[in-house]
């Protein structure tokens, strides 16, 4: 193959990984489903039927510049909670402390000195985004009791 | 780089359920502790067991069981429509003035509309409804009559009947 032609074979082979990307991204393609992995959660694309959610009250405890810390007594059943698959990332993202169940976060995270964590979970039989999971902070509104 | 292409374009056969009708309810469990603090919420779809989904079945269906929704108000007919620009939609307003229920556009005095006497519940978690035969030459409907769509209706003890609306 002469350099004239490798070249052409390597902006040809370039482009049809361009347009590779581009229809595994608007296709249902083995390598779209692990792209889709990666990014943030469409939560237009899951089924209502198909997320868990899933909340507990977080109480303010101490603050060093930008770090809270929040006292998070129940974070043991968001940990546990069956169709959380990954719930080891959060735990670590939030560097849950077992023993002192605390969890660290950024305090501009935080709406109030307590608040309620949410975590939205993809069930594992969600054709979009299964096993996914977002979590955020909301003011704590008291849930009336019947 | 060309394994790469191969490899990305690759089609995976995905249930396309989230598209789909699928019947469900949501629960939502709030846990208060010994004070009366919440502590913990979690809401989460249920799953309709067989029982369940029978059960549903008969009431919504006009199969004859004693003991259940009142028969007069349960689905058990097939009704056939003539309406030009006809399309399904989430409301009966489609086509027509006053939407499938009345409007059909087919000629007074054709009854376009057969109620099944017994839907059938004999394979578990569903319904069937018919078969029902429908006539041209003024039986059900006028020689030349093109169907754009079928609707779905409640049972009528009279059958056949003109329109959706007469089974109510």
């Amino acid at each position: 193959m002469t350099p004239r032609e490798q070249k052409i074979f390597m902006f040809v082979a370039i482009g049809l990984v361009i347009f590779g990307i581009y229809y595994s991204l608007n296709s249902q393609t083995l390598f779209g489903i692990f792209l889709e992995q990666l990014g943030p959660v469409n939560w237009d694309e899951v089924h209502e039927r198909n997320i868990a959610k899933v909340s507990i009250p977080v109480t303010l405890l101490e603050k060093d510049k930008n770090r809270c810390l929040l006292t998070a007594e129940s974070f043991d059943k968001i940990a546990n909670n069956q169709y959380f698959v990954r719930a080891d990332e959060l735990v670590n993202k939030l560097q849950y402390d077992i023993d002192k169940k605390t969890i660290v976060l950024s305090c501009d995270e935080l709406p109030a000195e307590k608040s309620r964590l949410n975590v939205w979970i993809v069930l594992e039989e969600s054709s979009n985004h299964p096993t996914k999971y977002e979590y955020f902070l909301t003011e704590w509104v008291e849930t009336p009791k019947e | 780089m060309l394994g790469l292409f191969a490899f990305m374009v690759i089609p995976i056969n995905v249930d396309a359920n989230e598209d789909s009708f699928n019947y469900y309810g949501m629960g939502t469990i709030v846990q208060f502790d010994a004070d009366g603090n919440e502590i913990y919420q979690e809401s989460v779809h249920n799953r309709i067991v067989d029982t369940g989904e029978t059960f549903l079945i008969e009431q919504s269906f006009k199969e004859g069981t004693a003991g259940e929704t009142v028969d007069a108000d349960q689905i058990a007919s097939i009704c056939l429509t003539a309406e030009v620009g006809f399309a399904p939609g989430e409301t009966l307003v489609v086509g027509g003035v006053g939407g499938f229920d009345t409007d059909d556009n087919i000629a007074g005095g054709n009854t376009n509309c057969i109620s099944d006497t017994a839907v059938s519940t004999a394979t578990p978690q569903t319904a069937v409804i018919g078969p029902e035969t429908f006539q041209s030459g003024g039986t059900h409907v006028p020689d030349g009559t093109i169907v754009t769509g079928i609707g779905i209706c409640q049972g009528s003890g009279t059958t056949p009947f003109e329109t959706c609306a007469a089974a109510q």
